[in-house]
């Protein structure tokens, strides 16, 4: 979706079409769900707090300044809102095998190298994991990443850098 | 397949669909839910005003009438007076038209 085109939406949206904002959500579910899955390791959980996440845009689409992309924007609700929960829980959200699931492209990866994966992501420290999921999971530029998670451009590139060293580390040891 | 290769898939195996026209809706649905909840809410604040103004102003009129009896006497004799000439003008009216 082109610039213009997310913006001709984006005010759409703010006069109350429905429309515009299910085109809005249809374009970058993607992107928010993925980084949220990875985020959390959960996959039910984490469409749930995208779902949560793009209705909380919607309520507050007056405040969006257009200073980022709206998926970063969306993407930082959801971050603040998975972050909250396992706050407030006091624990880290269930893991609960989702991603083991067939809802992947066939040509994925060996069960044992997810299932690593999975571990490595969930032993990697809140703010790497974030940063790891978005940079490396979506694509997401570090300036992108360093908006919607309100860290330093500086420290985005350490804990993408590190995240991906330690999450080849992890695949690396299982074949060891 | 070298570990970076690898990383890549694995990564990629928690990808969301590019397209699923079931979140959309599910999203769609939470966002007109509460739309309709606000609109009720505001609806019910806005019903709630009028009836406290118009209690209000039943109290004060009722108030004001208690002061200024003898007025309102008068108000109420004059306007029965003009309802009746009004009356019997308009059914004198219509039985010349009858005939």
């Amino acid at each position: 979706m082109s610039a213009d085109e997310e913006a001709r939406l984006i005010a759409a949206a703010r006069r109350g079409d429905s429309r515009a904002f299910a085109a809005l959500v249809d374009a970058h579910q993607q992107a928010v769900r993925g980084f949220l899955r990875r985020f959390t390791g959960a996959w039910a959980d984490a469409d749930d707090i995208a779902q949560e996440a793009f209705v909380t845009a919607w309520r507050r689409l007056d405040r969006f300044e257009g200073r980022s992309t709206f998926r970063s924007w969306v993407s930082g609700i959801g971050y603040r809102i998975a972050r909250d929960a396992r706050r407030a829980h006091g624990r880290a959200l269930k893991r609960d095998g989702d991603w083991a699931e067939s809802q992947a492209p066939a040509e994925q990866a060996p069960i044992e190298d997810r299932m690593a994966l999975a571990d490595a992501m969930a032993a990697l420290p809140e703010d790497q994991r974030a940063v790891v999921a978005l940079c490396l999971g979506e694509g997401f530029s570090h300036t992108e990443a360093s908006e919607i998670l309100n860290l330093p451009l500086g420290t985005v590139k350490s804990h993408a850098s590190r995240g991906r060293e330690r999450l080849l580390q992890a695949l690396e040891a299982k074949d060891g | 397949m070298d570990s970076h290769a690898r990383l890549e898939r694995a990564l990629g195996a928690s990808a969301a669909p590019r397209r699923d026209p079931a979140f959309t809706v599910a999203v769609m649905q939470q966002v007109e839910e509460r739309r309709f909840r606000v609109g009720a809410v505001v609806s019910i604040l806005r019903a709630g005003g009028l009836a406290a103004l118009g209690g209000i102003g039943a109290l004060l009129a009722a108030n004001w009438a208690g002061a200024h009896w003898d007025g309102v006497q008068t108000g109420l004799v004059l306007a029965a007076a003009a309802f009746a000439l009004v009356g019997f003008t308009r059914s004198q009216l219509r039985s010349a038209l009858a005939r």
